[in-house]
Formats: structure tokens, C-alpha cells, sequence
């Protein structure tokens, strides 16, 4: 066992959501990787949820496959251990997480991280569950080097004591991991994940980008191809109507009694424009699609658009100056309607290929 | 108002966004984001300190971080506020 050892990251492109954070710190640039994410990750949704800390109503949108994505992205391997087995194997899950990083594992899962922001001498008396991603360690100092977005304004890499993972771990039970709980394992445990990216498992698939760009622009209900491994709901939206949504929702939020500036739908959709371009790019790079920098160029508007409701929200949440919400709806309203208009394009384009 | 104050008044809203800078040893050169660590957040909250200090406004499309590769690109769009 090394004194220290601390596996790859980059710092992600896409920071909404802690489990696109990890994916992207883990597969960071990987050209492999790329494929698979540039073939995923086009479908918008979101409902309406129980914010985990608070209670309150939250919209929850996401770029999907969502959290499942560090499950069914082909290059990297996901294990799910339960408590009991992280126990039975090591005893402890300081020995556990050390152990699972010397074999270049990752480890991922809900951490009570009110333990950890507070004073390690003081015992909190409310849980703040959230999810920890742990990359590497280091005996001497007794610390971790974990990712996470709780330890500063944003996705940071920070490090926190083995005696705070420690507390912030046992105190968490199978109700409060919403990890797991998610994902219909009435239990508490850890994710382990390790690179798999040596060998070209998936390439670009270009039908399912038609299918999903189509399914965005028609709004239709991705879901429904899952049927098997989920049960559906009507309470979702999908596709370019979560514009609408977030709207709806940002104005309902910032006129509250007591307004709310929760950013995260926001970045989410900023993030997906930004993977979006990504994609547009590579698409044209690798002769899926005829290069054309009027297209990147009218695309950009739409990235600049969402970025700017993003930080208006920011700016709101310093300032408080509420009467400025009223510009949230001409950013994010421009951004669809050219959305619409250069992804039409795109995927007109990717079926006259096809058609060649 | 002359150049040099505009900057020292700019350094010191610098210190009072972002306290964990040394203030003496800031380069206004330097990249904000790789040096300083300077995110989409805390750049926000510069330049609404910015608008305080200055009594100027910075456009909704001003406030990407993306706009500004060190403090001295932050402290000329002040200045140029402040010429308009």
C-alpha cells in the first residue's frame, strides 16, 4: 500500500449533476468515450420533485441517460456493494475506499455531508445527504481527494479527513440514500467504477442521434423505450418544451414570499447547449455532417443565450434586484427558436447522408 | 478618473469579492481562471462590486466569465464604462 495515490481526473466540461461530474472527471477527453457520449446525452426532461434537503418542490431536469449514465456507459465498469458486503470485505470503509483506489477504483456514493462541512468536534443535528466522488488518498495526512459541489461555489476537487468520510458515512441509512433509492435498491451501499476505455466497445451511432435529435425537437417521451426496466409516468417533459418549463418555473421561483435562486435547471440546460455544440462540431470534424460555420455560429447564439439566463439568475441571487427576471423568458424563448432551427438543420442533413 | 485609480479602487474590490488573494501579490495579468481560480460565480460578484464601486452596469452578456482572461481585462471594461 503507497503513502498516496490518486487516479486520473479532469476537471469536467459538464458540471450539472454530481454523476455527470464523476463521469466526465473519470473519461475526461477519452476519444472512445466521446463516442458514447456524443451518441447519448441529447435528450432533455424534467419533473417535479421533493429537494432532498429542504423538502420543498424542485424541477429536476436532466440530460438522459442521467444518473444511469455511470452504469451504462460502456467504458467504464460499474459495481453496486451494498453495506454489508463494504463491511464484510474490509471492515471499514476507510480500509474499503483505500483498498478499491489501489486497484484503480473509483468510489461514488451518499455521504452525510453536514458531518463533513462541519466542525469535526460538533455534531450537527440535521443530515445534508449527498453524493461523494473519491479519486485518491493519502495515509500520512489522513485525507481523501474527492470531487464534489458542496465545498464551494462550484464542482471543486478539495480533500476531506478519513475521520469526516468515516462519520459522514455511517450516520447515512437506506432512507437517506437517495442514490440508491433512485434506483429502486431499497438499501444503502457504494458505487465502485473503474476505466474501461481500452479497447473501442461503442462508435458513434448515427441512428440513434436522428432518433433522439427527433424525439428533442417532437418533445416525445424517450422514456418509453425503458419500459422494461421502469414503469412510466405521465409527469414528465421532455425535449425542447423544458425550455417552457424552466421558465414557468424560474418566474414562480424568484416571485415566491421567499424567492428561491436555485440555479440548477439553468445549468443544466447551459450544459447540455455547450455538449450540444460539442457534438455539432465533432459531428462536422468527423464528416458526419458537411461543415458549416454558420451553423456552429447561429448554435453559439444558443449556448451565449443560455449562459446568459444562467448568470442573470446568478446576478438576481447577489443582488436581489427581482424585477429583473422579467429578461429570463427573451434569453431563454431566443435560445428555442434557434435551437429548433439549426438542430432541424442538423438532422435534415444527417438523413440526406444517409441517404447518399 | 485617471487609470491608476480606477485600478487600485478595482484591487479593492478585488480583495473584498475574493478575500483568499494575498492582495499583494495579485498579478492583474495573470489568468483569472488557472491563477486564481476565478469561477462564473465569483466573477459575477466582482462585477456587481464593480457596479457599487464605479456606479456603472454591466450588460446581462458582461457577465461570462468567458469574457475576461485576467483582472486587467475586468479593470478595462470599467474603464471603458466609465468613458462611455
Amino acid at each position: 500500500m503507497a503513502n498516496e495515490k490518486i487516479l486520473d481526473v479532469s476537471y469536467p466540461g459538464i458540471t450539472s449533476w454530481q454523476w455527470h461530474a464523476t463521469l466526465f472527471s473519470i473519461l475526461g477527453n477519452d476519444e472512445n468515450a466521446r463516442k458514447w457520449i456524443f451518441s447519448n446525452y441529447i435528450q432533455l426532461r424534467c419533473y417535479t420533485i421533493n429537494e432532498i434537503f429542504t423538502g420543498d418542490d424542485m424541477l429536476f431536469t436532466d440530460m438522459m441517460p442521467g444518473s444511469s449514465s455511470l452504469k451504462e456507459c460502456p467504458y467504464l465498469i460499474f459495481s453496486l456493494l451494498t453495506k454489508e458486503q463494504v463491511e464484510s470485505y474490509c471492515g471499514n470503509i476507510i480500509d474499503f475506499v483505500i483498498k478499491t483506489i489501489d486497484l484503480n477504483g473509483y468510489v461514488y456514493g451518499v455521504f452525510d455531508e453536514a458531518k463533513i462541512l462541519s466542525d469535526s468536534d460538533i455534531d450537527v443535528d440535521y443530515k445534508f445527504p449527498h453524493e461523494l466522488f473519491i479519486y485518491g488518498y493519502n495515509i500520512e495526512k489522513e485525507i481523501f481527494y474527492v470531487g464534489d459541489f458542496t465545498f464551494g461555489e462550484h464542482y471543486t476537487y478539495s480533500t476531506v479527513s478519513f475521520s469526516d468520510v468515516e462519520r459522514g458515512y455511517e450516520v447515512i441509512n437506506a432512507a437517506d440514500d437517495h442514490m440508491f433509492k433512485d434506483d429502486y435498491k431499497g438499501t444503502r451501499g457504494l458505487y465502485v467504477i473503474l476505466k474501461n476505455n481500452e479497447t473501442t466497445y461503442y462508435d458513434v451511432d448515427i441512428t440513434l442521434i436522428k432518433n433522439t435529435l427527433r424525439e428533442y425537437l417532437n418533445c416525445e417521451d424517450t422514456k418509453d423505450h425503458f419500459r422494461m426496466m421502469r414503469n412510466r409516468f405521465t409527469d414528465t417533459i421532455f425535449g425542447i418544451n423544458v425550455y417552457d418549463k424552466v421558465i414557468e418555473q424560474i418566474d414562480k421561483q424568484l416571485h415566491a414570499e421567499e424567492p428561491d435562486f436555485d440555479i440548477r435547471s439553468l445549468h443544466l440546460v447551459y450544459d447540455h447547449k455547450v455538449l450540444m455544440l460539442e457534438r455539432i462540431k465533432y459531428l462536422m470534424a468527423n464528416d458526419y455532417l458537411p461543415f458549416s460555420q454558420a451553423l456552429v455560429d447561429e448554435y453559439k447564439t444558443v449556448v451565449d443565450n443560455a449562459e446568459t439566463a444562467r448568470n442573470l439568475l446568478v446576478r438576481i441571487s447577489i443582488t436581489e434586484e427581482i424585477d429583473r427576471a422579467d429578461r429570463f423568458a427573451k434569453y431563454l424563448t431566443d435560445a428555442k427558436e434557434t435551437e429548433i432551427k439549426v438542430l432541424t438543420e442538423v438532422l435534415k442533413q444527417l438523413e440526406a447522408r444517409e441517404e447518399e | 478618473m485617471d487609470k491608476e485609480t480606477i485600478k487600485k479602487q478595482s484591487l479593492e474590490v478585488i480583495e473584498e469579492v475574493l478575500p483568499d488573494l494575498d492582495p499583494a501579490s495579485i498579478d492583474t495579468a495573470a489568468s483569472i481562471r488557472d491563477d486564481y481560480d476565478v469561477n462564473s460565480v465569483s466573477i459575477i460578484k466582482l462585477l456587481v462590486g464593480l457596479e457599487d464601486k464605479f456606479d456603472v452596469e454591466f450588460d446581462d452578456s458582461e457577465l461570462s466569465l468567458h469574457k475576461y482572461e485576467s483582472f486587467d481585462d475586468v479593470i478595462e471594461s470599467v474603464e471603458k464604462k466609465l468613458e462611455e
